[in-house]
């Protein structure tokens, strides 16, 4: 439903510009700031979603946010930075391998292997798995 | 075997789901939200003490809970 709202609608498409190229954008009279503003708020909104669907089967504390941030950053990067179905692929590539290697090998490598997976795609593409060396 | 499989695709999809969120903001925002693990922490409390609380389910709750960060 997100991706029909990003490429179907008008502001979809402006959010999309702008991650492109935020220069280019303002050249062709999109509201940058209020565009990143907007995609902030959406974000927020998504992790909220998040945060209330995880709590209804993982026991949480105060201090158990520092490993979603890095797992989420690792995902991210890997997928290529502001490429939604890049971030979708490698969110699953990692889930699949983690619970793997968990059910395989040693639970207590989850960590290792998601930082093994991130470093060999990062080894062989270096802009993530369906990023663009644009910067 | 389906067993690690399934509970895989489950981790999986909640990690995208979670990192769908930050490609949002630092990729068309270009902030790098490094308290991003403390809102998710943030949105589990807050569902949680609606529920203790109120007696209001967590998908209940979502109406609530998913607009708050953007204030």
């Amino acid at each position: 439903m997100l991706y029909l709202a990003l490429t179907r609608t008008r502001a979809g498409t402006a959010v999309r510009a702008v991650a492109v190229d935020p220069f280019a954008a303002q050249l062709v009279a999109i509201n940058v700031p209020q565009a990143s503003a907007l995609t902030f708020a959406l974000g927020g909104a998504l992790v909220a979603a998040a945060g209330v669907l995880v709590s209804t089967f993982l026991t949480f504390s105060a201090s158990s946010g520092v490993v979603f941030t890095m797992k989420a950053l690792i995902v991210v990067v890997m997928g290529g930075v502001g490429n939604m179905l890049g971030c979708m692929i490698a969110g699953l590539a990692l889930g699949l391998s983690e619970a793997l290697v968990a059910s395989y090998v040693d639970p207590g490598l989850t960590l290792a292997v998601n930082f093994a997976l991130f470093l060999a795609v990062l080894l062989v593409k270096p802009a993530g798995l369906l990023g663009r060396a644009t910067r | 075997m389906t067993n690690a499989i399934l509970t895989g695709l489950m981790l999986g999809g909640m990690y995208a789901l979670i990192a769908m969120g930050l490609t949002l903001q630092y990729g068309v925002a270009r902030i790098m939200n490094l308290s991003y693990g403390e809102f998710l922490i943030a949105a589990a409390f807050a569902s949680h003490w609606l529920f203790t609380g109120w007696a209001i389910s967590p998908f209940a709750g979502l109406v609530l809970v998913v607009p708050s960060p953007s204030c």
